[in-house]
């Protein structure tokens, strides 16, 4: 009831924000001096051009992309587990990603199985659109079978089989596929936030602020589904409404990030469970706001560790990302010995 | 006064409860015909299987009835928002996945859903009964504390308080009193009882404990055979409604003492 008890949290959420993102920016496979991207970033003198070019259209659109992917990722996450009333839920039990993953694999692959021609887009657009058309689809799929279906698990266990049903058709379509083709895809399923201009970051907010738009107005029904389906309809919640509404804000943020970054695994399982335990409520007006900088603090610094500093390596943004959240989880659960929603 | 207390908050009309699967509808009890005044208390009480939660899931609103309606306030149920409907009944419901991650407080604070903005925004006036609700209920220590550290008893009365909270004049529990001890289970039935007659409140409870249900209610209704029979438990003693609503081989009624024994 009480809020005022959170202010020093979220104090401390802002400032390692901040100091993240920082840190992200002034660090890479090229060493530039701390001052000179200070100076970068506020608009004045760069000694060198192209230090100047890495920081302004590199490192910035690559750290506002992992704000952005790192929200939008745990947002989608926190939806999905109080839904479901699952701690296990993530941004990707309805299937988006396979979805996406389809999608892609249909672009990169389908060339040589299905004998198309993938040169209809090329490069990186292609790839994006191919993800949000993969994704689109299977959503459609889910909300049609979440409009029939009153069982709100019933869902839940649809949205694993959609998973294995396109994985399967992947695994098909790499088969058939040419080596070169099939890195292709292996690259893309590692996850990249560095190859997103600033026009991808441009749509890539739009998407975010209507999705976390639609998570605010489910605010007071997410906190209704926390007492469970028949509960939340005895206090007023117009459900189905309202699963709609909240299946359709994770789309398109979980839907959206993946088009663009690929498919970034843990950030939206793990997130909502460590901001639980550094703010013990389940109330969504408090945990909403704290799961959205949890979320970009923790990619940024998966991003941070994966540019490997000064190396001219970049490691896969998804396999960092479980690397650094798992056995944080795992610590959490030996810890406490249970992960409520 | 005599008019207020005669008040039909609730009544069914040529009710038909049960369940309707791929259009093949397989009722469980028919033709109740029901009115509950204010600031009763009435037991829902019947063997296993014979309706009691589906009933009270029809009178809530949560599914409908074959054939029928509810009324409250001589309003059908089907017919008003779940908003509105919320300001008239709140429910108490057993085994349901709540998250045990709600603080008391927190989880009383949602009865309040029906009358808060769309943020959900407590007000004062909102607080001040969330706190009066917890204290009715004895639970006003336990409100900082998580779900998951309550006992039974405990959660039993907060979930009590929850629908106080929501401060409507009707108020149904399904079951409120089992994996309760004796001593809990009398402390809940008095509280029930207390409120309504206090507030004036009607409540409808379902219950295995016709025993308690016998010396503290004002109606009961007891679901037998596809009916329910709805009087006062003095009128359903003579009427011999409890002699046979058990195969007499294992159990007996002691119509003089109003309590059930096991026969040999």
């Amino acid at each position: 009831m009480n809020n005022k008890s959170y202010i020093i949290p979220f104090c401390i959420l802002v400032f390692v924000l901040v100091l993240c993102f920082i840190v992200n920016i002034s660090l890479g496979s090229v060493n530039i001096p701390f001052t000179e991207v200070i100076s970068g970033l506020l608009g004045g003198d760069v000694s060198k051009t192209s230090w100047l070019y890495i920081i302004v259209d590199y490192r910035l659109p690559k750290a506002i992309t992992a704000i952005i992917a790192g929200a939008g990722l745990a947002v989608s996450g926190l939806l999905m587990q109080t839904l479901f009333r699952n701690p296990l839920a993530g941004p990707f039990v309805l299937g988006i990603s396979s979805g996406a993953s389809l999608g892609v694999a249909l672009y990169i692959l389908g060339g040589t199985a299905l004998g198309l021609s993938s040169t209809l887009l090329s490069g990186k657009w292609g790839l994006i659109v191919s993800a949000s058309v993969g994704s689109f689809l299977v959503l459609l799929m889910v909300l049609g079978v979440a409009t029939r279906i009153k069982d709100t698990m019933a869902l839940l266990i649809i949205g694993l089989m959609v998973g294995s049903l396109t994985s399967a058709v992947v695994s098909v379509l790499a088969y058939f596929s040419k080596a070169e083709e099939l890195q292709r895809f292996v690259f893309w399923s590692f996850g990249s936030l560095g190859d997103v201009s600033w026009r991808g970051v441009g749509i890539l907010s739009i998407c975010f602020v209507i999705g976390i738009m639609g998570a605010v107005f489910c605010l007071k029904s997410l906190n209704s589904l926390l007492l469970g389906d028949a509960y939340a309809r005895t206090i007023g919640t117009k459900f189905s409404q309202s699963r709609l509404l909240i299946i359709i804000a994770t789309s398109l943020l979980a839907g959206s990030i993946t088009a663009f970054a690929g498919p970034i695994a843990f950030i939206g399982l793990a997130v909502p469970h460590l901001v639980r335990q550094l703010i013990p409520t389940a109330n969504h007006r408090i945990l909403l706001p704290a799961v959205i900088i949890g979320g970009a603090i923790l990619m940024l610094v998966c991003d941070t560790i994966a540019q490997v500093p000064y190396s001219e390596y970049t490691l896969p943004i998804n396999a960092i990302s479980a690397m650094v959240g798992a056995p944080v989880v795992i610590w959490l659960l030996v810890r406490k010995k249970k992960l409520l929603f | 006064m005599q008019a207020i207390n005669n008040h039909i908050t609730l009544r069914t009309k040529d009710l038909v409860i049960g369940y309707n699967n791929n259009r093949e509808e397989t009722p469980i009890a028919k033709n109740l015909n029901i009115d509950c005044k204010k600031g009763e208390l009435i037991a829902l009480v019947g063997i296993n299987g014979a309706g009691k939660s589906t009933l009270l899931r029809t009178l809530a609103g949560l599914q409908e009835p074959l054939a029928g309606a509810v009324y409250i306030n001589d309003k059908e149920i089907a017919k008003v928002t779940p908003a509105l409907l919320a300001q008239q009944l709140s429910v108490v419901l057993t085994n349901q996945a709540i998250s045990k991650n709600l603080t008391v407080a927190e989880l009383v604070a949602l009865g309040r859903q029906p009358y808060t903005n769309w943020l959900g925004t407590l007000t004062e006036v909102d607080k001040d009964i969330i706190i009066t609700a917890l204290k009715r209920t004895e639970t006003y220590i336990l409100k900082d504390k998580k779900c998951y550290e309550l006992s039974d008893g405990q959660l039993q009365r907060v979930l009590i308080a929850r629908a106080l909270a929501q401060d409507t004049p009707i108020i149904m529990l399904d079951e409120p009193m089992t994996h309760l001890d004796l001593h809990h289970k009398a402390s809940i039935l008095n509280l029930l009882a207390r409120i309504a007659t206090e507030e004036g409140k009607t409540i409808i409870f379902s219950t295995h404990e016709i025993d308690y249900a016998l010396t503290r209610c004002d109606k009961m209704i007891v679901m037998k055979e596809r009916q329910a029979l709805y009087d006062t438990p003095e009128a359903l003693i003579a009427q011999g409604v409890f002699d046979i609503l058990f195969p007499s081989h294992n159990v007996g009624f002691d119509r003089k003492n109003r309590i059930f024994f096991l026969k040999k």
